[in-house]
């Protein structure tokens, strides 16, 4: 044995109540006391000149070579360390471990002293089990403490501040500071304010914040409880947690409820303008009927001719201020559907007669079915604005040509088509074709009409239980198809939809 | 960027020489580890010395446990420090893990590397049929315990003393010194990363030569290690050392160097 080592050797130290060793650099068992080969239940010759290894657990071998071994070097020394030992007759012994090194005739020595943990080890792991339990909740813990000199300091925190603050807790000890800079600028003032009044009255210290990450923003939301102690500190226990998916949500839902309002108060500003137009323009048309009935005899040819126009161009206007006033009561859902067993037929052929001129007019030639003797389930009258709204288009739109009424009875109901042989529409212009007042170009044509009747045409259909469906292509019209829900017995009667103004 | 980097890991160079000789530390240390290697080296060599993020006084901020969930994360640290030096291909001799994130640079980056010195490798802790790392999977999740029970005193319970004792400020200088003992979070993750980590795969694709030292009854490096290492790395070299343990770099610093220059002289194998 080196001379070195029995400068200082470890068995003086038999009669201590805590085992000792003398380890060289390179890692062998130069001396050990009585304690020590008590506790590894090995004698002092089996471990003399073994590697350290011997006295340690597999594990506890490797923590001592690549983390006790290089902090001595490194140090000189390690204290409390948690380690095992591994007894001969098996079974594992915890210890706590403490290392000094001193270089003695050029060669370096490391003393170490081993102290068995007994309760000690039953208190730590109930430790190591709370700060797991701490470290997996959502969000962070913390402990914060404001001296009474006003000094602040952050005095526990879990790991989790290095996921929402980008800060280790190291770090976040040394200086408060380097969590605060996280803070977007503008909520800091607002933090502060909140934290500075309940400081002032121990009362509990809540808010949300942003902060500014590698990332990009997130949000924070802060609680936590201040107690004062005698001496004066004031000491806040508490939680951050990440509400940055909360905040976009409430946002949203901020930004929707404010959208449905402007909606809504459009709708009703529509409503309102309609109704204010209808009144003198009933006047104006009231006035022009009674004109011709009462004075035609005193008008001359090109005064009639300009009554005509006045009547016309009123009962368009009025036809459009009616769309209009319908548009907003279904979008305010104030329209209500008295649903009736309804022939078809009766419908269809109240339609043709009424389209029938304005075809004619447009060398358009109109094909229905004879006797389809189907019943459905609708409101009477909105089947026949419908009906009368989607011949109207194939006429406006459709040109000279063949504009074709089917009805299919299907598995779900009964299918009432209008096919007509004009230029057809585009995928990306059907798209667009329900959204209200877009006419696809046509306003700059010379066709009337602000663009409104398909989309309530499409409503009345879906507030009567159907679907309304479009199939076209570039060249081969439009077929529009009203899905409509069948009813199988004979209608009794007829009931009339005036139930409404 | 460059000078971002060189300050992320605390990059020194130091000493003269025509080769450039990198120096990358194991689990636990930091760059002062090489000092008693470094002094000698440095008299003919330029010597790159660094630290590991999280590890001695590299920048911290730096790391995220994406980044270093695998030590991929700290090879490619390697190779920009080796990118922003400019330095011609390096001699990189590293100790214990670095061997292996040696390894996955070199073979990532063929270039950049003359050849290598592992000292105290270990490709692959744990046991497996035909393959002996030296330890079961329940000893390295004892150690990994161990090493948790270790650091919990450290980070969260250790501080607020120092803090409350401005008037004692040697615990404050303690603490300091605890901080460049590297971050305890990072330092626990980065224990994980090492004992979990396998790049046998990776050892046929080396193509630099490379030296294997391997200690005298090293229990993270057992021999069983050091031949499977040669057999499997195509141009390596096995010589075992004196030196007792598993860090000849600092217990037994001069066969360490004399090891090192006698490979060095030595032409390419």
């Amino acid at each position: 044995m080196p001379e070195a080592a029995i400068r200082i050797p470890a068995h003086h130290f038999d009669d201590l109540p805590c085992a000792v060793a003398v380890v060289s650099d390179g890692g062998r068992l130069m001396d050990v006391n009585l304690r020590l080969t008590d506790m590894v239940g090995r004698p002092r010759e089996a471990l003399l000149g073994q590697p350290v290894n011997r006295l340690f657990s597999q594990a506890g071998a490797l923590l001592y070579h690549t983390y006790v071994a290089p902090q001595v070097a490194l140090h000189g020394r390690v204290d409390e360390v948690s380690v095992s030992l591994s007894h001969a007759h098996g079974g594992l012994v915890d210890v706590l471990f403490g290392a000094q090194r001193e270089v003695v005739a050029g060669a370096g020595w490391v003393r170490c002293v081993f102290l068995p943990l007994q309760a000690r080890k039953q208190l730590e792991q109930q430790l190591l089990t709370a700060k797991r339990v701490a470290d997996a909740v959502p969000g962070v813990l913390f402990q914060f403490e404001q001296d009474r000199l006003g000094r602040l300091a952050l005095t526990y925190t879990t790991d989790a501040i290095q996921d929402l603050f980008e800060v280790s807790p190291t770090q976040a000890f040394c200086s408060v500071r380097s969590v605060w800079r996280r803070l977007h600028r503008a909520d800091a003032r607002l933090v502060w304010d909140a934290w500075r009044a309940s400081a002032g009255a121990v009362k509990p210290w809540s808010c949300e914040f942003r902060v500014r990450l590698s990332a990009g923003e997130g949000w924070r939301e802060v609680h936590a409880s201040p107690r004062r102690e005698p001496d004066g500190r004031v000491i806040w226990s508490g939680c951050v947690t990440d509400v940055t998916e909360r905040k976009r949500m409430e946002g949203a839902l901020r930004d929707k409820a404010a959208a449905e309002q402007a909606n809504q108060a459009k709708s009703a500003f529509l409503s309102r303008l309609s109704h204010e137009l209808r009144t003198p323009l009933n006047g104006i048309l009231g006035f022009s009927q009674l004109l011709r009935e009462h004075d035609a005899s005193n008008l001359r040819e090109d005064q009639l001719k300009k009554l005509n126009f006045i009547e016309v161009a009123g009962s368009n206007l009025l036809k459009q201020i009616n769309e209009v006033l319908d548009i907003s009561r279904i979008e305010a859902g104030q329209i209500q559907m008295v649903m009736a067993s309804v022939p078809l037929d009766t419908v269809i052929a109240e339609a043709v007669q009424l389209i029938e001129p304005m075809a004619a007019q447009r060398g358009a030639t109109l094909v229905w079915p004879p006797g389809a003797n189907v019943i459905v389930r609708a409101d009477v009258q909105r089947l026949g604005q419908v009906l009368l709204n989607l011949l109207s288009n194939a006429v406006k739109y459709g040109g000279a040509g063949i504009i074709k009424i089917e009805v299919v009875r299907t598995s779900r109901g009964v299918d009432l088509s209008v096919q007509d042989q004009g230029p057809g529409l585009s995928a990306a212009q059907q798209a667009q074709l329900f959204q209200p007042f877009n006419r696809l170009g046509a306003e700059r044509g010379a066709v009337e009409g602000v663009g409104l009747g398909l989309v309530i045409t499409r409503s009345l259909v879906e507030l009567m239980g159907g679907q309304l469906c479009l199939e076209s292509e570039p060249g081969r019209g439009c077929r529009f198809t009203v899905e409509l829900l069948a009813v199988d017995e004979e209608p009794v009667t007829l009931i009339p939809g005036d139930a409404r103004s | 960027m460059s000078q971002s980097v060189l300050e992320r890991h605390h990059v020194n160079v130091i000493g003269h020489g025509d080769r450039v000789l990198m120096l990358a530390h194991g689990l636990g240390c930091d760059q002062s580890v090489w000092e008693p290697v470094v002094r000698d080296l440095s008299r003919d060599h330029r010597v790159v010395l660094f630290d590991y993020v999280g590890s001695g006084r590299s920048d911290t901020r730096a790391w995220h446990p994406d980044r270093y969930a695998t030590l991929d994360g700290h090879a490619r640290d390697v190779l920009e420090i080796l990118d922003v030096l400019q330095a011609p291909p390096v001699v990189y001799i590293g100790h214990s893990v670095s061997c292996s994130i040696g390894v996955l640079a070199a073979v990532a980056r063929p270039a950049r590397f003359d050849r290598l010195i592992l000292v105290a490798p270990n490709p692959c802790f744990i046991n497996e049929p035909g393959y002996v790392g030296g330890y079961e999977l329940a000893d390295i999740m004892e150690l990994l315990e161990l090493m948790e029970r270790n650091v919990v005193g450290w980070a969260n319970f250790f501080a607020p003393v120092a803090m409350k004792n401005p008037d004692r400020p040697e615990l404050i200088d303690d603490f300091r010194q605890r901080l460049c003992n590297g971050d305890p979070v990072i330092l626990k993750h980065f224990t994980k990363v090492v004992f979990m980590s396998d790049i046998r795969d990776q050892l046929p694709r080396l193509q630099a030569p490379a030296l294997i030292l391997q200690c005298d009854d090293d229990a993270v490096a057992p021999k069983a290690v050091g031949d499977y290492m040669r057999s499997h790395i195509p141009r390596a070299l096995l010589r075992h050392m004196r030196a007792t343990g598993h860090c000849p770099h600092m217990s037994q610093p001069e066969e360490t160097v004399a090891m090192i220059r006698d490979y060095l002289s030595a032409g390419a194998h």
